[in-house]
C-alpha cells in the first residue's frame, strides 16, 4: 500500500512540473486563444457535466461517453478479425506468405488517409441505417460506419501483428514435448498455442486500443452527428475557444492513461506465469 | 525377448541454407528389445539426440525404416513419448494440471485426472507440490515432474534425451534411481541418450556407442554388472575405461 502511494507520488512529478511551466507561460503570453491559464481549462473540466455554453453542443461528459461508444464498437471488430486472423497466419506459413504482403502494404496507411475513401464508400450513414432503421433515438444514431471503419483501421494492425508474431515464437518445446504426449493439430491449437500466446495477444489488444483512442480525432472528422470528443476539439478550435481545446486533449490524454493501465493490470493477472518464469 | 523397437538403413540429411546437405549419420540399424534399458552413448554432434528424435516420430528420417512391434511407424506413435532434456512443462498450467495433460487429451473427467497426478506424483516424490507453478520448482523437481507427465501417457517405449544433463550430480543420482525403480515395477523399455559414461553405466542393459563425422555406431557393449551398481566395483571401472577409449577421451 505505501509502495502503490509512493509509486503515484512519483507520477505526478512531471505532471506538476508541467502544470507550473504552463501556468509561467500562460501568465506571461496573456492570450486565452493561444494558452490559455491553466485555471480556464479547469472550469471547463469542473463544468464537465453541463453543456458546453460557448459552442451550444451537450456536455463535455456526454460528448466523451460517445466517443468511448464509437471506439470501444470499432476496436471490437479489430480485435473479432485480427485475432483470428492473426493465429491462421502465425500457424500456417504458407498462410502466411499469401496474406502478410497484402497487410503491410496497407499497414504504413494513416488511418487519415482513409478518410475521403470511407466518405466515399461509406457515405454518411450510421450504424442503424445498415439494419434498415433511418433513426432509432438511441446511441448507435451517432456511430457512422466510416468513423468505426478509421477506428477498427488503427486499432487492428497492433492486434494482427502482435498476434502473429505470438503464435510464431511459441516454444517448439512445448509443441513437441504436446505432439509426443499423443495431441492432435487441433488439440495444438487450443490447448498450447492459445494460451501460451494469451499474453502477447492481450499486449497487441492493449496497444491497439491506445492507437484506436488516439484516432477517436481522425474518426470524428465526418460531418454528421456533431457529437464526440474529437469533434469538440476541433469545433472549438475554429471558435478559436482554446481552454476548451485543451480540456479535450486533457480528457483524452486521460482515458488512454486509464485504459493502458487498467489493461496491463488485467493482463498481468491473467499471465502472469510469463512474468514470473523469467 | 521380442523385438519392440526396430531401425533399418536410417540416414538423415539436414539442408541448410545455402543448399548444402550435411549428414547426421548414415545407415544405422539399431533393434531394442521389449523391457531393455538402453543408452546412446556418444559425444556432442554424433546425431545421438536426431536418432532419438526419429524414434519420437518428430523427426522423419531421409532413408530408413522405424517398426515398433512389428508395424510400421511413420510419425508420432502412441507406443512411445520422449522426455527432453530442456524443461518443458507448460509454465500456464500447475503442476498437477501439466502431469494430467495426456490424460485430459484423452478425455478423462477431472476427477479421474486429479487422482492419477496425484498418485504419479507421489510416485516421483513430488506429492506437496501438486498445485505449484513449473517455475517454483528446481530444475530436478521439474525433471521428476516430466517423467510423471510422460508416465501419465502410459507408453510403451520411455525416450529420454539427456533429462539429467542439466542438474547436479547428487540430483542427477537421485534421479537416475528413481528412473530404475520405474523401469523395474512398470516394464518399460527405454531408450536413453546421454554423454555422460558414469551414467549410462549405472542404468543400461546395454549400451549403444555412437561416434561422430558422419554419426555411426561404433559398438554394442551389454553391461553385465548387478543392480544396484556400484561404482567403485572393478567391472565396473574396466568397463569405464573401455568405453573411454571408445570414445576416443
Amino acid at each position: 500500500m505505501r509502495v502503490l502511494r509512493l509509486k503515484i507520488l512519483y507520477g505526478l512529478v512531471l505532471p506538476c512540473l508541467f502544470l507550473l511551466i504552463w501556468q509561467h507561460f500562460a501568465v506571461e503570453k496573456n492570450n486565452p486563444a493561444l494558452i490559455p491559464r491553466v485555471e480556464a481549462v479547469v472550469s471547463v473540466l469542473a463544468h464537465g457535466m453541463s453543456n458546453i455554453d460557448e459552442l451550444g453542443t451537450s456536455s463535455l461528459a456526454w460528448n466523451t461517453i460517445i466517443s468511448l461508444f464509437r471506439v470501444f464498437c470499432g476496436f471490437f471488430l479489430a480485435v473479432i478479425v485480427g485475432v483470428p486472423l492473426g493465429i491462421a497466419m502465425g500457424y500456417s506459413r504458407r498462410f502466411y506468405a499469401v496474406v502478410n504482403p497484402f497487410v503491410e502494404m496497407f499497414r504504413p496507411l494513416c488511418p487519415i488517409a482513409w478518410i475521403p475513401f470511407a466518405m466515399a464508400v461509406f457515405g454518411l450513414h450510421s450504424v442503424i441505417n445498415v439494419f434498415g432503421i433511418r433513426y432509432s433515438d438511441t446511441i448507435l444514431d451517432t456511430v457512422q460506419l466510416a468513423q468505426l471503419f478509421i477506428i477498427f483501421y488503427g486499432g487492428f494492425f497492433p492486434v494482427l501483428l502482435n498476434t502473429v508474431h505470438s503464435v510464431k515464437s511459441v516454444k517448439k518445446l512445448w509443441i513437441e514435448s504436446a505432439r509426443s504426449l499423443g495431441a492432435t493439430r487441433g488439440q495444438i491449437l487450443v490447448k498450447i498455442i492459445a494460451p501460451a500466446s494469451l499474453p502477447a495477444v492481450l499486449t497487441g489488444i492493449r496497444i491497439g486500443l491506445g492507437v484506436s483512442w488516439m484516432v477517436i480525432i481522425a474518426a470524428e472528422m465526418f460531418p454528421g452527428p456533431d457529437l464526440g470528443i474529437g469533434y469538440v476539439l476541433m469545433y472549438a478550435a475554429d471558435q478559436g475557444e482554446m481552454a476548451i481545446v485543451v480540456a479535450c486533449m486533457f480528457v483524452i490524454g486521460l482515458i488512454g492513461l486509464v485504459i493502458n493501465n487498467g489493461l496491463q493490470s488485467i493482463a498481468g493477472r491473467i499471465s502472469g506465469w510469463q512474468a514470473l518464469e523469467r | 525377448m521380442r523385438e519392440k523397437l526396430l531401425l533399418t538403413g536410417i540416414s538423415k540429411q539436414f539442408s541448410t541454407d545455402r543448399d548444402l546437405r550435411v549428414t547426421a549419420f548414415k545407415d544405422i540399424d539399431l533393434t531394442i528389445m521389449d523391457g531393455e534399458f538402453v543408452c546412446i552413448l556418444g559425444p556432442t554432434g554424433c546425431g545421438k539426440t536426431t536418432l532419438l528424435r526419429i524414434m519420437a516420430g518428430l523427426e522423419t528420417p531421409t532413408e530408413g525404416s522405424l517398426r515398433i512391434d512389428t508395424v510400421p511407424v511413420a510419425s508420432v506413435s502412441e507406443a512411445c513419448t520422449l522426455v527432453f532434456q530442456q524443461y518443458s512443462l507448460f509454465p500456464w498450467l500447475s503442476v498437477s494440471q501439466n502431469v494430467a495433460f495426456p490424460l485430459e487429451l484423452k478425455g478423462y473427467t477431472k476427477h479421474e485426472r486429479r487422482k492419477k497426478a496425484r498418485e504419479l506424483l507421489d510416485h516421483v516424490g513430488l506429492g506437496d507440490f501438486e498445485d505449484a507453478r513449473p517455475y517454483e520448482l528446481s530444475g530436478g523437481m521439474q525433471q521428476r515432474a516430466a517423467i510423471a507427465r510422460a508416465l501419465a501417457y502410459d507408453p510403451d517405449i520411455l525416450l529420454m534425451d539427456e533429462p539429467f544433463g542439466a542438474l547436479d550430480e547428487k540430483t542427477r543420482r537421485q534421479l537416475q534411481i528413481l528412473l530404475l525403480d520405474i523401469w523395474r515395477e512398470r516394464l518399460k523399455t527405454v531408450v536413453f541418450v546421454t554423454h555422460n559414461i558414469d551414467e549410462a553405466i549405472i542404468l543400461a542393459d546395454r549400451i549403444v556407442v555412437m561416434a561422430s563425422g558422419p554419426g555411426r555406431i561404433v559398438e554394442h557393449i551389454d553391461v553385465p554388472l548387478n543392480r544396484p551398481r556400484d561404482r567403485v566395483d572393478k567391472s565396473f571401472s574396466s568397463l569405464y575405461t573401455r568405453l573411454r577409449a571408445l570414445l576416443e577421451l
